[in-house]
This record gives structure tokens, C-alpha cells and sequence, in this order.
């Protein structure tokens, strides 16, 4: 087992036992937004600990290299610019829909998170839902990283 | 009619099976990538800080909403 796959397996068996310890808890336990709350400030603590000068773009130009590629989507329209067009109308449904449930407060529009209730009232389902937010929540602090090669680690003789 | 169904569950159903469908599809392309998948989409958060920080946050916010809040 190489050291890559060690951290994979590491991860893994760190969110199945949150998920097991997190999925016997209801949502009123204190204990469970604990968990929770210590869940989130460990991954962004990994995220900006990890992401120290390795994020591969500036803030600024990663948003200027949005709006180029919106520009040149609207000159000369391609395949890869129109599925990023389909990504959105589906994020734009739910959040309309879940937003138009909301405000309506009925019983025959329930919102999203109120179906996926149905399924993490049980231990089984909060178990699964918590486990795989937290690997995502690791993919998402530490994926897509620069590699630090020889050239950009500061040498300590240079001071 | 299924009896317990209810119009807004109809409507989730048609949005989560057109999201399933494209989700495959976006995924089946392996090595002729013409369209992002979702995890193309996720990528283009990380580039920087910014798009770093505001993925983190809804990935927080989900898990607050989902596993705190009354369902």
C-alpha cells in the first residue's frame, strides 16, 4: 500500500466511524452538533493549513478567467461551455423549487432537506448521509492542490 | 396515483431523475470529455481561495442544515 492509498483507506475509515457515532445521534443532541461544528473546523483548519501558498490560481484572476470563458462562450459557443450551462439550470431548479417549498410552508411542497429527513430519521440512512458528507468535505479541502516542486520551496540559504 | 404523493414530491422526483440522468451521462464519457461532470464542476471551486471558500461553506452549511436542523 502506497502512501496515496494509505491516506484514502485513512480517510475513509475516519468517516465511516464519525457516520456510526453521528448516526445514532437525533438532531436535538447537543453532542451531535458538537460533532458536527468539530467536523467543520477540522476540514477548513486542513483546508488552509494544506492550501498555504499551493491554490493554483489568485482569487482575483480565477474570477477574470470566469468571465473570459463566459465571453468567449457567447462568441463562439461550445460543448464544454453549454454543460456548464446544464449544471447551472439544475442547480437553478432546485434552488427555486426549494425556495418556492419553502415560502409556501405546505405539506403537499415539501423542501428538499425535509425528504432527506425521511431518510436520516433512520440510523442507517444518517449514518450513510454523514459519512459521505465528510469524505466530500475532505475532497474538498485538500483536492486540486499545486504540487510544491524543488523550485517553488524556499531555500534556507537564500535570506 | 400513488396515494401519499403529494404534487411537490412529483416535482422532486422529475428534477432528481433528469439530475440522475445527466449526472450518467456526464460520467459515461470517459475519454471523449466534451461536457463537465460534477466533479469537473466541484474542480473549478478549487482553483482558488475564493471558489475554495465558498464550496467549504455549502459543504458546512448542508451539514449543519441536514444533520442539526429539524428535517
Amino acid at each position: 500500500m502506497n502512501k496515496r492509498e494509505f491516506k484514502l483507506l485513512s480517510v475513509v475509515v475516519i468517516s465511516l466511524a464519525f457516520g456510526a457515532i453521528d448516526g445514532r445521534m437525533s438532531y436535538r443532541d447537543f453532542r451531535g452538533h458538537l460533532l458536527v461544528i468539530c467536523a467543520i473546523a477540522v476540514t477548513v483548519l486542513f483546508a488552509l493549513i494544506r492550501g498555504r501558498k499551493r491554490q493554483k490560481l489568485k482569487s482575483l484572476n480565477w474570477l477574470r478567467s470566469t468571465r473570459t470563458s463566459i465571453y468567449s462562450y457567447f462568441t463562439s459557443p461550445n460543448m464544454w461551455g453549454t454543460g456548464v450551462l446544464i449544471w447551472l439550470l439544475f442547480f437553478l431548479a432546485y434552488f427555486s423549487w426549494d425556495l418556492n417549498s419553502f415560502l409556501h410552508q405546505s405539506h403537499n411542497l415539501p423542501t428538499l432537506s425535509y425528504l432527506i429527513g425521511r431518510i436520516t430519521r433512520f440510523y442507517f440512512g444518517k449514518f450513510a448521509l454523514t459519512t459521505v458528507w465528510l469524505i466530500g468535505g475532505w475532497y474538498l479541502a485538500s483536492g486540486m492542490f499545486k504540487k510544491q516542486s524543488a523550485v517553488d520551496r524556499p531555500e534556507k540559504s537564500s535570506l | 396515483m400513488i396515494v401519499g404523493l403529494v404534487i411537490g414530491d412529483v416535482i422532486w422526483s422529475v428534477i432528481g431523475s433528469l439530475f440522475a440522468i445527466w449526472l450518467l451521462i456526464t460520467f459515461i464519457q470517459i475519454n471523449d470529455k466534451r461536457v463537465p461532470n460534477f466533479i469537473n464542476v466541484l474542480q473549478y471551486f478549487l482553483h482558488s481561495w475564493l471558489g475554495r471558500i465558498v464550496i467549504l461553506s455549502a459543504w458546512a452549511e448542508i451539514g449543519w442544515h441536514l444533520f442539526c436542523q429539524k428535517p
